[in-house]
């Protein structure tokens, strides 16, 4: 009980009277708290990640097993989450080329480099005119298969080019990897899709619900349609005819003054409120009065 | 005739759907194939970011924090392109990080777009740029790089020891670069930025957002602690006027086409309400009457 119960509570309470006392001191030892503070952050939200994937495999796994209602959208989610995993750890491709020397045939290997990174040809000649120790062609492949086929056509011409792979971690961002093909095939179509139907939504949503059933609605539909509008272009051109003396009407400048007047000060209020309860909550976890992190009431 | 008349207004409150999604996707889609090229007028908002931008020293190093991912990249990422040849062309140090494992990929083809063009060919990494990736803990991060980048940031993108870039020499913390420009789509993003980072060491920030997020980001921006801000798509076009009108860029962006369908759209969202506000009236009329 003591070690479950008033050893978490001593260690939020010490930690966290030292981080807000660090906030107030910039000397030693608090003034560099934050940085080792920081770097323990990291190191415990990854194990919350691996956490995390333990969790999302054992509540999608189950359902699978059990072949609960919607099974098959949860086997895809574990089949994703193992993809992505081992094309992001085991199998990373990124296979390039690096120049050492453009040889005889300076103009075929322009063209043909030209062609694979689509690129202009005098880009191509600028940028291996300097090639140093030697110059990457800016073309990943999946496969060796694939880089290897390229290599032998510039080696035939007399090129001196060599088969490389890209290291770990930059494997996550190139492209030609396995990894980025399953953010640029997979995740991107998805997601985007997901957020480009939000504007069907909205306009079957607003149709049927935003209606003038009473004072606040009327001023809350007056301002969007406002906003709505003055924000694009079309907003422009429709108001642009009036004369200097309506030109507070024009709707670029109404949408604007609503912005960031009346939509300010009510964000500036939503903050502050948010801010207090900040305030309170943290005081109320630090003081052991807010216990629900221990996974008490 | 008032009668049926009558009737085929009430009716118009069960419209179907399907008929709402297909007279939208119409919307969207007609100006994409036959663009209308209406004319763009910069806002104050996008005028006070462009210009605390370009009034910066002309040897400032400033950072760009990619926050968002493919749902909002046609939102951000005409912005995230427009903000850096900004920086290059103005002849800025450019340093790149991330605070979305998405942003590690939206970082790496807006530089690759932005450095494609003729102009910044010779720009060469490690010296006028760089990209340092993504480091997971969100606020965490930006509070730690307030304190030391290379105990956040060991290696860059590329996985080169951080001691090793010339750019990244003189800079140690956050304080000293002189602009942080942080593309956010939501949370880690602008918010953290100038709670932990920008406000804190006073170092001038301002942000490009999806329209969604901006008025949470205005309080900051009526209070001087944010200069400015590219909000969304709008946000994004306006800022590509901005580059044509001070001659650093000579061609209407992927924003500015982009905002033709989305006037188109926000017509037709304008009068569904409109048409739903008169269905809504007609019966209610009718109850009133029986």
């Amino acid at each position: 009980m003591f070690l479950k119960r008033q050893v978490p509570l001593a260690i939020v309470f010490i930690v966290g009277v030292i981080m807000l006392l660090s906030w107030f001191i910039p000397h030693e030892p608090f003034a560099n708290l934050e940085i080792h503070a920081t770097q323990w952050f990291d190191i415990i939200a990854s194990f919350a990640m691996i956490l995390g994937a333990l969790n999302l495999l054992k509540l999608q796994g189950r359902k699978v097993i059990r072949r609960q209602k919607g099974w098959f959208y949860s086997l895809a989610a574990v089949l994703g989450f193992f993809l992505t995993l081992t094309f992001g750890f085991f199998f990373k491709g990124g296979y390039y080329l690096e120049v050492k020397d453009v040889g005889p045939n300076a103009p075929y290997f322009n063209q043909r480099v030209s062609e694979v990174t689509h690129t202009e040809i005098d880009a191509v000649e600028r940028a291996f005119s300097k090639i140093g120790k030697g110059k990457p062609i800016n073309c990943n492949f999946y496969t060796h298969g694939g880089a290897l086929k390229l290599y032998n056509e510039l080696s035939s011409k007399g090129a001196v080019v060599e088969i490389k792979q890209l290291p770990w971690g930059s494997h996550l961002q190139e492209r030609g990897t396995f990894y980025s093909w399953i953010f640029y095939s997979i995740f991107t179509p998805l997601t985007s899709t997901m957020f480009a139907l939000l504007a069907f939504f909205v306009a079957s949503a607003s149709y049927r619900a935003f209606k003038i059933r009473n004072l606040e609605a009327t001023i809350l539909l007056a301002a969007g349609i406002i906003i709505m509008i003055g924000r694009v272009p079309l907003g422009a051109y429709l108001t642009g005819w009036l004369p200097s003396w309506l030109q507070w009407l024009h709707l670029p400048r109404l949408q604007e003054w609503i912005y960031q007047y009346p939509n300010a000060a009510g964000a500036r209020a939503i903050m502050i409120g948010i801010g207090l309860g900040i305030v309170g909550t943290s005081l109320r976890v630090i003081l052991g009065i807010e216990k629900s992190f221990m996974g008490e009431k | 005739m008032s009668g049926k008349f009558n009737a085929f207004l009430q009716n118009l409150d069960k419209l179907d759907r399907r008929i709402i999604f297909l007279i939208i996707g119409l919307a969207v889609l007609f100006p994409l194939l036959v663009p209308l090229n209406l004319p763009v007028e910069p806002t104050g908002l996008t005028r006070d970011a462009f210009e605390t931008i370009h009034n910066l020293p002309d040897d400032a190093t400033v950072l760009i924090s990619f926050e968002y991912g493919p749902s909002t990249k046609p939102e951000i990422h005409p912005m995230a392109v427009s903000v850096l040849r900004h920086f290059f062309a103005r002849g800025y140090k450019v340093v790149v990080m991330c605070l979305w494992p998405d942003g590690l990929f939206m970082a790496r083809e807006a530089l690759d777009e932005v450095l494609n063009d003729e102009r910044f060919r010779d720009l060469e990494y490690g010296v006028d740029y760089v990209n340092l990736g993504y480091r997971p803990g969100n606020e965490a991060v930006i509070k730690g790089i307030t304190k030391s980048f290379a105990a956040n940031f060991t290696v860059d993108s590329k996985q080169t020891d951080i001691s090793e870039i010339p750019l990244m020499r003189d800079i140690r913390t956050v304080a000293d670069v002189d602009f942080i420009f942080s593309l956010s789509a939501g949370y880690p993003g602008a918010i953290e930025w100038v709670l932990y980072a920008s406000d804190p060491l006073q170092i001038p920030i301002s942000s490009g957002n999806a329209s969604i997020q901006v008025n949470q980001l205005l309080p900051y921006v009526k209070s001087g602690q944010m200069k400015g801000v590219v909000a969304g798509m709008p946000g994004a076009a306006e800022y590509e006027a901005l580059m044509v009108e001070y001659g650093l860029w000579n061609t209407r962006g992927e924003a500015a086409k982009s905002m033709d369908a989305q006037s188109i759209a926000h017509l037709v969202i304008v009068l569904f309400i409109i048409l739903g506000n008169i269905a809504y009236y007609a019966k209610r009329k009718t109850q009133k009457k029986y």
